[in-house]
C-alpha cells in the first residue's frame, strides 16, 4: 500500500525519531476543563455579539440630529432675496479648487472645534460684475460640503445640501463673507444660485424654488436683479 | 435499576477503550515531533487529542489518522496563541535554520511549508496510504501525490550527499 515510500528516507525517520525523548503516559481521562473551555469560548462569543448589539444601538442613541435636509430660505422672490444677501455677483466657476475647515472652538475661535468640523468645497470665481457689494475680480466661493459632528466615541458625518457649481458655467451668486476670512464668500441662503445659459434657472435642493424662481431669460433676469439691488 | 460503570466501561459503550486509545499515542506524539513541535508541546497536544478521542460519542473511523490531525491543529493552535501573547519576541526570532556541521531531516523538515510536512509526516510516520492521508487531511489524493512528490525533491535537494545515508 505504501509501495511509493523512498525506503531511504523512511530509515533517515526512524533514525532520528529514535533520538526524541519517549512519550511520557499521562494518565487519560476527560478533563473537566474542556467543558469550561468550551463554555468560555460560547460566553466569549456571546459577550462580544452583546458588545456589538450594545454599541449598534448606542450609536442610534446617541447619533445626533442632522440638519441636513433643512433648506433656509432667505426670500420668495428677487427683491427680497437682494434685501437679504451682502452679496450679489455675475460670473463664471474658473476652477475647483482645495478644501478648507469652516468651524471654529465656540470658545476660542483661533481654533478649530475639537467636537464639530465642517468642510467647505473652494472654488474660483472669475467676477464679471457686481450687482450688490463691491467685489471684483476673481475671488473665492467656498461652499459647504460635508459636516462632521462628534458624539462620544462616534463621529457622524452629514452630507451638505449645497448643489456644487458647474466649472465654466455663468452664475448669479447671492453670497455673504465667510466670518473667519474676509477674502473668502459663502453662499447664502436659498436660493443662492443662478444658472445663466441661454435662460436663468435657479439651482436648489429647496423643492418649491422653481415654483418661485421659474426659468427667465437671463437679460430680462439680470435686469430684474439690478432693479431690485437700485430700489431702496 | 441503575449500575455505576467505571471509566472504561463508558469509553467502550462510546467507542474507544482507554487502552486503544493509548496504543497510538506514542506515533501520534512521534509526528507531531517530526512536524517541529517542542517535546512539552506535542506531549500537551497528544493529551489533548486524546482526551477528545475518549469524549468522542460515536465510532471514529481512523483512529490514528484521527489523532494525528487533531493533535497537529491543537499543537498549531497553541504555538498561535504563545505567538499572540508573545508578539515581539515572535517577531525578532530567528528562524532556526539546520546546523552547520550536521544536515539533519528533521530540521530540512521543519523548512517545509506545513503542508507539505503534514502530508509526509503522515505517510512516513504515520503510515498512512495516500488515500487516508488525503481522508485525514481533507483533500484530493491528487494533492498528496503531488505534495508529496514535490516535499521529496526539496528534501532530497536540501540532504544532499547525506540523503543516501
Amino acid at each position: 500500500m505504501n509501495d511509493d515510500l523512498d525506503p531511504r528516507l523512511t530509515a533517515r525517520f526512524e533514525r532520528e525519531l529514535a533520538a526524541v525523548p519517549a512519550y511520557r503516559v499521562a494518565a487519560l481521562d476527560i478533563r473537566p476543563r474542556s467543558r469550561w473551555r468550551r463554555f468560555a469560548v460560547f460566553g466569549t462569543a456571546a459577550v462580544v455579539a452583546l458588545v456589538l448589539i450594545a454599541g449598534t444601538v448606542a450609536r442610534e442613541v446617541l447619533a445626533p440630529r442632522s440638519s441636513a435636509g433643512t433648506i433656509a430660505v432667505a426670500g420668495r422672490d428677487l427683491p427680497e432675496l437682494v434685501r437679504m444677501s451682502e452679496v450679489i455677483v455675475v460670473g463664471t466657476v474658473l476652477s475647483k479648487g482645495g478644501t478648507r475647515v469652516t468651524s471654529r472652538d465656540p470658545n476660542d475661535l483661533s481654533r478649530e472645534d475639537p467636537n464639530y468640523v465642517g468642510i467647505a468645497q473652494d472654488y474660483a470665481f472669475a467676477v464679471e460684475s457686481s450687482i450688490k457689494g463691491d467685489v471684483s475680480g476673481t475671488i473665492t466661493v467656498s461652499i459647504s460640503s460635508v459636516s462632521r459632528v462628534k458624539r462620544e466615541p462616534f463621529w457622524y458625518e452629514f452630507k451638505s445640501d449645497n448643489i456644487p457649481p458647474r466649472v465654466g458655467s455663468r452664475y448669479a451668486l447671492f453670497l455673504r463673507r465667510f466670518a473667519f476670512d474676509a477674502s473668502v464668500y459663502v453662499l447664502d441662503f436659498e436660493p443662492s444660485q443662478f444658472e445663466l445659459g441661454t435662460m436663468a434657472v435657479v439651482r436648489s435642493r429647496w423643492l418649491d424654488a422653481k415654483t418661485y424662481f421659474p426659468d427667465r431669460p437671463v437679460a430680462d433676469f439680470l435686469k430684474a436683479l439690478r432693479d431690485a439691488a437700485a430700489s431702496p | 435499576m441503575w449500575y455505576a460503570l467505571d471509566r472504561d466501561t463508558v469509553s467502550m459503550i462510546r467507542g474507544y477503550a482507554t487502552a486503544e486509545i493509548e496504543v497510538e499515542l506514542p506515533r501520534v506524539y512521534r509526528a507531531l515531533i517530526a512536524l517541529g513541535a517542542r517535546v512539552d508541546e506535542a506531549e500537551d497536544a497528544t493529551q489533548d487529542a486524546a482526551e477528545r478521542a475518549l469524549g468522542s460519542k460515536s465510532r471514529i473511523k481512523r483512529l490514528d489518522a484521527w489523532l494525528y490531525v487533531v493533535a497537529s491543529r491543537r499543537w498549531r493552535q497553541s504555538r498561535l496563541r504563545a505567538r499572540l501573547f508573545r508578539p515581539l519576541e515572535w517577531a525578532h526570532a530567528a528562524v532556526p535554520g539546520p546546523g552547520t556541521d550536521r544536515v539533519t531531516l528533521l530540521g530540512e523538515l521543519a523548512r517545509l511549508p506545513i503542508r507539505q510536512r503534514e502530508v509526509l509526516v503522515a505517510r512516513y510516520v504515520m503510515g498512512l496510504s495516500q488515500r487516508e492521508t488525503a481522508d485525514a487531511l481533507g483533500i484530493a489524493q491528487g494533492t498528496v501525490s503531488a505534495t508529496q512528490a514535490q516535499a521529496t525533491k526539496k528534501l532530497r535537494e536540501r540532504l544532499g550527499d547525506t540523503y543516501e545515508r
